[in-house]
């Protein structure tokens, strides 16, 4: 037994370096509290992992951070003011943007919001009638 | 004899990891993108390469030392139509598909990866004022 300890150390230390050089995915909080949002695009698609995800652009009125909305609901337009719940991560997708006619490859980091419940924002100054109908509540997976 | 196993081993290691690293296939040496001005020659296809991928793009025709050539753009969002006059970030993949021809024969067109792409508008020449 004595004779394995002079390699225990450095198989640890292999073992650390190749653990954090594997881990995948964000670091980044999760939230999934509403946000305001307004729509900088209508309803388009994004690919992650050779899956094409519906959707919309988006900028948060606060933050004026651009998002991803994910849903399959395709009522809005673009401008509409929107509270969007659902929880939100990083990705670098293949994206084309419609208005310079571009695409690009692993575009990114962008933050795409997976979309619980989106409905037209209630501060909205031409607030019509219905508008609660589009609300939108993906499949949770 | 533990000091010198004490000293060679994690060098034994680093050495294996680097083999394993340098065995795996499908890893290619890296190539910078290349710049390429293509247009589109057909519709939005879907098509199996000849290494086994399936994969979405275009048939592209660019020049290349005053000879028209083709190749198969691919993109994973094809927005596209056939005509359109692109600027192309990519690379070569070394794969290819098999294409019909003028004369319905098929031909081996070389795949390109795109990375980047935005449509080609020729900016207008500066013409000097005749004075």
């Amino acid at each position: 037994m004595k004779t394995l300890r002079p390699f225990g150390s450095p198989f640890v230390i292999i073992l650390a370096l190749s653990l954090i050089g594997c881990r995948s995915g964000p670091i980044e909080g999760r939230s999934s509290r509403a946000r305001t949002m307004i729509l900088t695009s209508g309803p388009t698609e994004i690919v992650m992992s050779s899956s094409k995800v519906p959707g919309y652009w988006s900028q948060e009125t606060y933050s004026e951070q651009e998002f991803f909305l994910y849903t399959r609901v395709r009522s809005f337009e673009k401008g509409n003011r929107v509270e969007v719940e659902g929880p939100f991560g990083n990705a670098f997708p293949a994206v084309f943007r419609d208005e310079a006619g571009l695409y690009l490859r692993g575009y990114g980091p962008t933050l795409v919001l997976v979309v619980w419940k989106m409905e037209r924002s209630d501060d909205q100054n031409d607030k019509r009638p219905g508008t609660q109908e589009a609300a939108d509540h993906a499949p949770h997976h | 004899m533990r000091r010198i196993i004490k000293t060679l081993w994690p060098t034994l290691l680093l050495g294996l990891a680097f083999v394993q690293a340098g065995c795996r296939s499908g890893l290619h040496p890296w190539v910078p993108p290349e710049e390429c001005k293509v247009t589109i020659v057909s519709d939005a296809a879907f098509v199996r390469t000849g290494q086994g991928d399936h994969v979405d793009g275009y048939l592209a025709e660019y020049n290349t030392d005053f000879r028209k050539e083709r190749m198969f753009m691919v993109l994973e969002i094809t927005h596209y139509l056939k005509g359109d006059r692109l600027i192309l970030n990519g690379r070569f993949t070394g794969d290819s598909v098999r294409m019909p021809f003028r004369d319905k024969k098929q031909e081996k067109v070389p795949v390109f990866l795109v990375e980047r792409a935005k449509p080609n508008i020729p900016s207008v020449p500066v013409i000097p004022t005749l004075k």
